[in-house]
């Protein structure tokens, strides 16, 4: 008993010496607490401070490029991009495999990077943020991803050559992109941020005003689904008579506002880098064209306005073969005897613009041109516009006087053919042309954009007597005749011009550029096109390729813009649709998938079954008989959402309700 | 709950739902960045809890004796999970470590349970050998046990755990009045051999390396060390307030595992880093005053040593945030976040429970008639 007692008493000292120890261990490590937090506190949580806090350069988000109606054409928006610090990777060959197979780069570049002797080296930028995330759950030591933008163009190619696209660090490199670079880029900024131990910025308290820093919005006057219309039409055009370029303009000619610009070939600007440098340029302000026959209009137009010639006055055309010096003016169409203006302008008469160049003079001829915007820029808001080309007089050859009238020896760029036509459209007033409506700044500032008037070039008689020669050119027997439109009176001009081959200086035989100029409705016109087809190898003559292409777009875009038609389906209600109503539904429901048919005037029947093929798939029938309204309007760019189509006998409502949502429905 | 040790019961939990609320806020972040969710270690940490609970609860009601006769079994299948752990398949390699078995959903970690149950192995061995002869307390037979599951834990390697079950083993022995030659010389043979793996396995090395001299290895090792100073010294002496670390935002590395006191200096200061070790003293104490008044060497030797596994992580893991130590990865019982080990530590305040009952209640000598 004893012994245990001893063995106890023994143990009980034992136990009290590590007892003593243990409280001697939180004894040194309450002391070594103590001193770090209360003692040095101070001095680390300076350290603290600077550690966290680091002045980053802020890149502001890129403003959107919005179409008139505020729809996105461009706009930025956050990923990822991944970047390396070589130097705290240790396992740089695993790490190489793995980043490389993730992001989809060559593992040995990949690991070059990752061998690199620095701390910051880019793997990728621009990542799906899916990706950057997956890459990222692995953890890798050194491995790191920023927030960058991206630009992004929803509609891919659509106005691809207008707006233009940005380079990896959100600067715009041509179109719109470049000309408004310092309004949509915004100010890169300085802040003082806390960052967390991935550098990344931490918002704790009061996050920093992002949205005031980004740049401005740009709203453009271009009307994405009259781009849309005009873009597809072009393009199918260009591909079936195998062009190797095609221009199209829609201008509002009273305002100069561009409705939709289209140069073909075209890109998608998301991923620029897969298309050749020469795609990017927008040959609508950047290419100038001997405008051939369209430019005959302007040079009559001339000759009326300085009272040169009469309307009357007849030209003798000389039976298709006139020598001037060195050179013989031909008419494509035959032997000519007498002409007048508007005849002139009707068949095309190369001869009779000659003569009444000659009439008009030289040096009046070249200060009307002048003023109709020739051999200046427009000043239209985009990069790269070229002056075109307008000799002054005291250079002009002998036979100036007599070729520059059927547009040789004269080179213009898309724009300014517009722009010129449009002074004609709208009673002789020169208006600069417009491509931005607003720049919307972040804080709410908003700089609109008025229409500027350059000049009154020739006088509003002058302009309507020369609106009803170019009616009379899509008239029967007219060179335009395919430009004729049903329910609305078209003004225009053909035009094939020869191609002159750049080393001889000579004209091509057989290459031409088919173009035609003109607006619609001719009294009070919506709407100044041009159609310009380059080099096509079918059809080279311009009332062949081009008329027929304006008559298409135009007869959807007027019904888009609620342009009144002369032949107005409502005002005859039929119980059953003519069948010239049926071709129409069919013709216009057939050509566009993506675009919304005209079912006005269908029965049911025919409307289910066009609805159908057009790919909609959610429509909504109101009423019976046969349709009467819808919405959206006829030919526009349908995406997703319901399409109604209200028939002539309504459900709801009487007939003077629905005659009042008719009208609604065609004004749009 | 009668005849209970109700302080041990109060430290346990209040140490518990403080080490929930303090996962909560260290690895929130983290989690909703790398799991999209802010709750994925918290939402495991509290069913861990339970799951600790209720085991710690059945082990506190058991038969004591009837799991001390099957102490070779469970020290055997200890052995035997720590050799699964390098099974292909069934062990879970994490950045070079094999410390872990996958079942189903959970991994286990063996070494976390290996540990207590070593202690009642040894407490069992060195009762029964100090009952059959009254000779000195054997050393060597004890240590040749330990020497394999020191073994299996350096393999994994864990030498933080290694070291630590080592020290217990010691002590137990001193405790139990084996000779302090024998003591010594096995002691010193055991610093060479650790001398000698410290030096052959670079990264035990580099770890040391930068635990001597931090700022010239600011990018290795000595980075935790470097944000776990910081993290004490912005704590101050009342902290930066609950959540609002930013060592947390990943500076510190495994905040919520083996840094969390660092978290837990920066956001309540030294007077909340104070409180927490106050109340690891409190149990601590109290274990140990249950040791003392104990009559059965087993009983005795098992309540200090468990006592001692606790109190010697708590002050090993905050010696390692203050940069006192190398880094060890080594966990903050029952707050830092991991399921095996909270199990293991709950398990262990039950046989505490267990044995402070039979103590108090005065049936601790009965025992002796069993195994006399």
């Amino acid at each position: 008993m004893n012994a245990v007692k001893r063995i106890h008493e023994h143990q009980l000292v034992r136990l009290f010496i590590v007892y003593v120890c243990i409280i001697s261990g939180f004894a040194v490590i309450v002391s070594k607490a103590f001193y770090l937090e209360v003692i040095r506190g101070r001095r680390y949580a300076e350290i603290a401070r600077r550690q966290y806090s680091r002045e980053i350069t802020l890149i502001p988000a890129r403003g959107a490029i919005l179409d008139r109606d505020g729809r996105i054409l461009a706009q930025s928006v956050l990923v990822d991009s991944i970047y390396a610090d070589p130097l705290l990777i240790a396992n740089k060959s695993r790490t190489a495999v793995i980043v490389s197979r993730v992001l989809g780069l060559g593992a040995d570049e990949t690991l070059t990077k990752l061998t690199a002797d620095r701390q910051f080296v880019w793997i990728k930028r621009l990542v799906d943020p899916d990706i950057a995330r997956k890459l990222l759950r692995y953890h890798l030591k050194g491995v790191y991803s920023l927030r960058e933008y991206r630009r992004f163009y929803p509609d891919k190619s659509i106005a691809s050559n207008l707006l233009g696209f940005v380079d990896v660090d959100s600067r715009g490199l041509s179109g719109i992109e470049l000309s408004l670079d310092n309004y949509l880029h915004g100010n890169p900024f300085s802040a003082v941020v806390d960052v967390d131990g991935h550098n990344s910025p931490v918002y704790a308290g009061d996050p920093i005003n992002g949205t005031s820093m980004s740049g401005d919005n740009v709203v453009t006057t271009i009307d994405l689904n009259i781009q849309f219309i005009l873009e597809t039409a072009l393009k199918k055009a260009v591909t079936d008579l195998g062009a190797s370029k095609g221009i199209g303009i829609i201008m509002a000619p009273k305002t100069g506002a561009i409705l939709a610009m289209v140069s073909i070939p075209d890109f998608n600007p998301n991923v620029y880098r897969k298309f050749p440098v020469s795609v990017f340029k927008d040959i609508a302000v950047e290419n100038t064209y001997e405008p051939g026959s369209i430019f005959k209009p302007f040079v009559i137009s001339a000759a009326l306005d300085a009272g040169a010639i009469t309307p009357k006055e007849e030209f003798f055309c000389e039976h298709g073969h006139y020598k001037v010096y060195n050179i013989v003016i031909r008419d494509a169409e035959g032997d000519y005897d007498m002409l007048n203006a508007g005849t002139i302008l009707k068949y095309s008469s190369n001869i009779g613009a000659a003569k009444i160049g000659e009439k008009l003079g030289p040096t009046t001829l070249y200060r009307y041109l002048k003023e109709f915007g020739f051999g200046s820029p427009t000043g239209i808001d985009l990069p790269g516009e070229s002056p075109g080309i307008l000799n002054r007089v005291d250079r002009w050859s002998g036979v100036s006087i007599d070729t520059i009238p059927f547009g040789q020896g004269v080179s213009a760029t898309p724009i300014q053919l517009v722009t010129a036509m449009a002074a004609i459209a709208n009673g002789g007033l020169l208006v600069m042309p417009q491509i931005i409506k607003e720049i919307r700044a972040p804080g709410g500032n908003v700089m609109h954009f008025s229409p500027v008037i350059r000049r009154r070039v020739i006088s509003p008689q002058t302009a309507k007597t020369m609106t009803g020669m170019l009616v009379g050119v899509v008239n029967d027997g007219g060179t335009g005749v395919r430009a004729r439109m049903d329910g609305y009176t078209v003004a225009g001009k053909t035009g094939t011009a020869q191609i002159p081959d750049p080393k001889t200086g000579r004209y091509y035989k057989n290459r031409f550029v088919s173009s035609f100029l003109g607006f619609v409705p001719a009294n009070a016109p919506s709407i100044v096109m041009l159609i310009m087809i380059v080099d096509p190898k079918t059809d080279p003559y311009g009332g062949q390729s081009a008329a027929p292409l304006f008559k298409d777009v135009a007869g959807k875009v007027l019904p888009y813009l609620g342009v009144p038609s002369g032949l107005n389906i409502m005002a005859t209600p039929s119980s059953e649709p003519s069948v010239a109503d049926m071709a129409q539904v069919q013709a216009a429901s057939v050509t566009q998938t993506g675009i919304v048919p005209d079912f006005r005037g269908a029965s049911i029947r025919t409307v289910l079954r066009e609805a159908k093929k057009a790919g909609i798939e959610d429509l909504v029938i109101r009423g019976s008989g046969y349709a009467v309204g819808q919405s959206p309007q006829p030919y526009a760019r349908y995406a997703h959402g319901p399409v109604i189509v209200v028939f002539s006998d309504s459900v709801s409502g009487n007939g003077q309700e629905q005659r009042g949502h008719r009208a609604d429905v065609i004004k749009g | 709950m009668k005849g209970y040790d109700r302080g041990i019961i109060a430290a346990t939990i209040l140490l518990c739902l403080f080490g929930v609320i303090m996962v909560f806020s260290a690895s929130s972040i983290y989690a909703l960045k790398e799991y999209g969710t802010k709750y994925y270690f918290v939402r495991k940490q509290v069913l861990y809890l339970i799951v600790g609970l209720v085991a710690g609860g059945i082990v506190a009601t058991a038969d004591i004796d009837r799991v001390r006769k099957y102490s070779k079994v469970l020290f055997g299948l200890a052995l035997f999970s720590m050799v699964l752990v390098f099974v292909p398949h069934l062990g879970v390699v994490v950045s070079g470590s094999h410390r872990w078995i996958r079942i189903g959903q959970f991994s286990i970690q063996p070494s976390e349970f290996a540990k207590p149950v070593l202690i009642l192995f040894i407490a069992d061995l060195i009762d029964v050998k100090a009952r059959r002869n009254s000779g000195p307390v054997p050393v060597f037979v004890p240590l040749l046990y330990t020497v394999p599951l020191l073994f299996l834990m350096i393999r994994e390697p864990d030498f933080g755990s290694a070291a630590i079950t080592a020290g217990v083993v010691f002590a137990i022995l001193f405790l139990a009045g084996a000779g302090l030659a024998p003591l010594a010389a096995a002691g010193l043979s055991g610093i060479a051999a650790g001398v000698v793996l410290v030096v052959r396995s670079t990264y035990r090395f580099n770890r040391i390396r930068a635990f001597l001299n931090p700022l010239r290895h600011a990018h290795t090792g000595a980075f935790q060390i470097v944000q776990s100073a910081i993290a004490y010294g912005a704590g101050g002496l009342t902290g930066v307030g609950l959540g609002n670390s930013f060592e947390k935002l990943f500076y510190l590395p495994e905040a919520h595992t083996d840094f969390i006191f660092s978290v837990i200096a920066e956001e309540l200061g030294f007077l909340g880093v104070a409180a927490v070790i106050g109340v690891f003293i409190y149990l601590i104490t109290k274990a140990f005053a249950v040791a003392a008044r104990a009559e059965s060497l087993f009983t005795k030797a098992t309540v200090y040593g468990l006592a001692l596994l606790i109190a010697m992580q708590v002050i090993i893991n905050i010696a390692v945030t203050l940069g006192l130590l190398p880094t060890k990865g080594l966990t903050v019982p029952f707050i830092s976040y991991g399921g095996s080990s909270l199990v293991a530590q709950l398990i262990s305040v039950g046989i505490l429970l267990n044995l402070a009952k039979r103590v108090n209640e005065g049936s601790d000598e009965a025992d002796y008639s069993r195994w006399g």
